[in-house]
Order: structure tokens, then sequence, then C-alpha cells
């Protein structure tokens, strides 16, 4: 088991926003949290990052539970968060611990695969959003954490970099096959990128069904099985247009 | 002739590349010579203008002396050594005057930026102070420190102080909190969040308050040395007044314009040296 999440809640200032979830990730299973904005997919997130420790309930990383960060994970957010005054390279290296030398070498060997080869000496506002992305992956990467943690990491980005970064998280995935939980709220990344997604709904957010993926990837977006499964999604969350018309028709 | 030849020369491709799709397009100097000739224009303008009326007594000359006056003054000063001195003690105040303010600004603005205890105990009493017309404490200073240097020193570093402590408070308390996340996401430590996120997340503002700091350490030393020095270029604006001489009072304004200048410059070098990674307008621009 390498996260498991059991009666994990969190309220701001009196206020629910997530109410007694749980679910587990297994080693290197790729599990997608969503759910519509609102539902406290991040909150959860940020939960298992250590990056917020006011939640309730216990939430363990390789069988040991903990409160706070911690060297297993790595952390890749929405935006980019590169840090303006560092080069590609030395942003790549900003968790790293070693010598500066070793440190480069790992760095330049990565961003090869990100695909930023000869942006090394590039700073941040010379790269393109993707190109800024690319980074950030390779920096969470880069200290090679046994599970990735990533906070909408491809919904700042246009359609085509979003769906050659998918497909380069799957490369990766299948390189050293690290436990990812992805937080989404976009079905179609969820279907293809998860072999399970956990849905969350309401406000407070609550755990709501657990969709087990057993297609092979990489998958294919005409998928019909896939179809179906994502009207189901749909429909659960309140938002199949099927389903609204028939209740427009009942009314 | 061959002037006339040359112009037509030059003429006839500009006339061509205006007629037929713009070719050079990557030509840099010609257009930093026109912008330095540019911006030259309007002070040269002036500068003849008042020699014109000056040399043509349109105004009286023991009122306003010429240009070309202003510059022997200069000149004479620089041969007879006392251009060196004047100028020299007065950079030697503004030195330590900026050297001690900004060093004071930067210990406790860090420290009420870093922690809001510090803020809850500091920061009222400093902006009280802040509220305090700064001249207001010469005749103090001069009681407590006598007419020496340490009075005046003291009194720079006050002015160049509240600048540069309030950008050091503002630069670091407006650190981007989501790179501060990526920190704590990696477990560094309180003082590693600072040396790698927070201190150069927060140079930006840092080095606009030492050039607005550097800017009032110079109109304090002028008042400074308005008040009680026998040496120094705030020293001379007072003997010219006294000895009817506007042509040194002149001059030394120049100066303190020239310097003022020079070391505003050698700031913002290395300033945009220091903040070259900064995604700004002006960076594009060209």
């Amino acid at each position: 088991m390498s996260i498991e999440v059991s009666n994990v809640s969190r309220r701001f200032k009196g206020e629910t926003a997530v109410n007694n979830v749980s679910f587990q990730a297994e080693k290197g299973e790729i599990v997608g949290l969503l759910g519509t904005s609102g539902c406290g997919k991040s909150t959860i997130l940020r939960a298992i990052a250590g990056l917020d420790n006011g939640y309730e309930g216990t939430i363990s990383v390789n069988g040991n539970p903990k409160r706070g960060t911690s060297k297993e994970l790595g952390v890749i957010f929405q935006e980019p968060r590169l840090m303006p005054w560092l080069t590609v390279v030395d942003n790549v290296c900003f968790g790293l611990a070693g010598t500066k030398a070793e440190n480069q070498i790992k760095a330049k060997k990565l961003l090869k695969v990100v695909g930023l080869e000869g942006f090394e000496n590039y700073y941040p506002k010379q790269l393109s959003g993707g190109m800024a992305q690319r980074t950030a992956i390779a920096r969470a990467l880069v200290t090679e954490p046994d599970t990735l943690l990533l906070d909408e990491p491809f919904s700042a980005l246009d359609a085509f970099t979003k769906l050659q970064l998918q497909d380069m998280v799957l490369d990766l995935w299948d390189s050293y096959q690290p436990t990812m939980i992805i937080v989404t709220h976009d079905i179609d990344e969820a279907l293809s990128l998860c072999d399970r997604v956990v849905i969350l709904k309401g406000q407070p957010g609550e755990l709501y069904k657990n969709v087990q993926l057993n297609q092979p990837k990489p998958r294919s977006k005409a998928d019909p099985e896939l179809a179906k499964i994502k009207e189901e999604i749909l429909y659960s969350l309140g938002l199949s247009r099927n389903t609204n018309e028939k209740i427009a028709k009942e009314a | 002739m061959a002037i006339s030849q040359g112009q037509h020369v030059e003429k006839k491709p500009i006339f061509e590349t205006t007629k037929g799709k713009q070719k050079k397009v990557g030509k840099t100097m010609p257009s930093v010579f026109g912008h330095v000739g540019l911006s030259l224009v309007l002070p040269v303008l002036l500068i003849l203008l008042w020699e014109g009326v000056t040399r043509f007594q349109i105004v009286e000359t023991h009122l306003l002396p010429a240009p070309t006056v202003i510059v022997e003054t200069i000149a004479d000063w620089a041969v007879d050594g006392s251009l060196w001195q004047h100028g020299g003690i007065t950079l030697y105040r503004i030195f330590w005057g900026f050297i001690w303010g900004s060093l004071a600004a930067v210990a406790l603005g860090s420290l009420v930026g870093m922690s809001n205890k510090a803020e809850t105990m500091f920061d009222p009493l400093i902006q009280a102070f802040r509220a305090i017309p700064s001249l207001a404490w010469v005749p103090l200073f001069i009681l407590w420190l006598g007419i020496g240097e340490p009075s005046k020193v003291t009194l720079i570093s006050v002015g160049v102080f509240f600048p540069v402590y309030l950008n050091v408070v503002g630069g670091i308390q407006s650190v981007d909190r989501k790179l501060i996340e990526v920190g704590k996401a990696y477990g560094l430590s309180s003082f590693q969040l600072v040396r790698r996120i927070i201190l150069p997340a927060s140079m930006p503002s840092f080095l606009v308050g030492l050039r607005s700091g550097l800017g009032l350490g110079w109109m304090f030393v002028v008042a400074a040395e308005l008040m009680g020095a026998s040496q120094g270029l705030g020293y001379l604006l007072i003997l010219g007044q006294n000895t009817l001489q506007p042509e040194v009072i002149l001059a030394s304004i120049v100066l303190f314009a020239i310097l003022g200048k020079i070391t505003d410059y050698g700031l913002k070098k290395i300033q945009s040296r220091v903040l070259h990674w900064q995604d700004r307008i002006d960076s594009s621009k060209g």
C-alpha cells in the first residue's frame, strides 16, 4: 500500500470542506481524484502532500502515518511554480541535496526525457506554458519519489500541449512506475491516464464512487467502453445532458 | 562636393527600402544614436538659449551666469584641487550614511518582514518615527554629536533608512506564497526557505528601496551641509550665497546632479545585472 487516506475531514473556519474521505492507492497505481469544482479534491491532495496539516483523520505513506511533507512524495502543481531567478536546469535541481555537479548531470538527463534538451540555461520568463510545466515535472521527478501528487497539472495548458504531456506522463510512468494521484476535473484526462477514478461529490465533498478501469494503456479516446463509463460518470455527477433532458421532460 | 555626394549615395538606398518592403530591420547602431540624439535635443537647445540670453545681456549676469562661466568655475576648482576636496567629503558622508542606513534597514526590515511578533512590536514605532520630518532631527543631532562628521552621517542614514526599510518589509511580505509552498514540499527548513526563496524573491523590491534610499541620501547630504559645514558641495552653496557668487551655487548644483546621476546609474547597473531574470516590459522592448 503506497498511500492510505482514512477518514480525512477538513474544516475551514467551521465550514466543512471535505467530509470523512477514505481511499487507497496501491504501489504503482495511477489514481484519479475527480469531481466538480469546490468538492475538496485539491484540499485532499494538499493534505497528502503535507502542505496543509489542519485535517482530521490519518494519512499513511508506505504504511507509516505522517503529517507534514515527506521525501517520498513529489508534487506537481497546477502552475509550474518555477523560481524565476533560476535557470531551467537549476530549477530542476531545486529539491536535490547532493553536490552541484552530480545534480546537474541528473537534471540534464531528466530534461532530455521531458524533451527540453538545449533549454538548460533558459530562464522561466523565456519558456512557454508547456515548457515551464515540463520543467516542473522534471523537478518533481528528479528526486525519484515513489509517489507523485499532481494537482490539475495540465488544466492551464492548451489542448494539444495537454495531450502531449499526458502521453509523456504515461511514458514516464512506464519507465519507473511510481504511484500517482492526479487531481483533475477533466473526465477525459482521468479516463486516459488512471487505473482507478475516485469520484468526489457535493459540498462538503464526500467520496461518491470508485471506478475501476482495466483497459490497457495507451487507450484510444474513441473506445466505446470508455465512452460508456464517461457517460456514467457524467450521470453520477448530474452533468449528463441526457439526464437533464429526462428531468426536463418529467417536469 | 564630396559631402553632398556622400549624402546622395546614402539617401538612395533609404528611399528604396521605404519603397520596397523594408530590408534593414536589425540595424541597432543608428537607432541607438537616434535615441540618444533625440534625448539631447531639448537640453542642448536650452543651454544654447541660456548662453544666448546671458551673452547678449538680456538677463543680468551677476544673478544668472552663463553656462560657460559655470563650466569654467568647475574647471578652476578641478585645477586648484578644491573640487576633489569638497566633492570627496560629500561622497564620504553619503557613502557612510548610505551604508549605515541600509544596514540598519535590512536588519530591522527583515526581522519585521519575517516575524509577525516583531512586526507588532517594532512596526508601529518605526512608522511613528517616519512621521517626523527627518530634518527636524538636525538640531538634536548637532547637540548630541557635535558639528563634525558623526551628526551628518547620522542624519543621512536616517534619510536612507526609511525607503530601504519599507521596501525590505514589503518585498519580504509579498513573496509569492506558492513558491514558498514548493520549498515546503521539498522539506526545506525555515533558514533554507529564507536563503533559497525569500531572499532572491524579495531582491527586486530591496534594490528599488536602495535606489530611492540613495536619492534621499543626496537630499539629506545637502541639508546636512547647509547647516554647519566647512567643507562639501553643500557648503559651497552657502559660500556662493554669502559671497554673492551665483556661479559657485550653480556649479555645485551641477556637481550634485552629476554625482547623483552617476551613483544612481551604478545602482541601476547592479539592479539590472542582479535582476536579469525578471520578466519586465522594458526587457522585451529591446
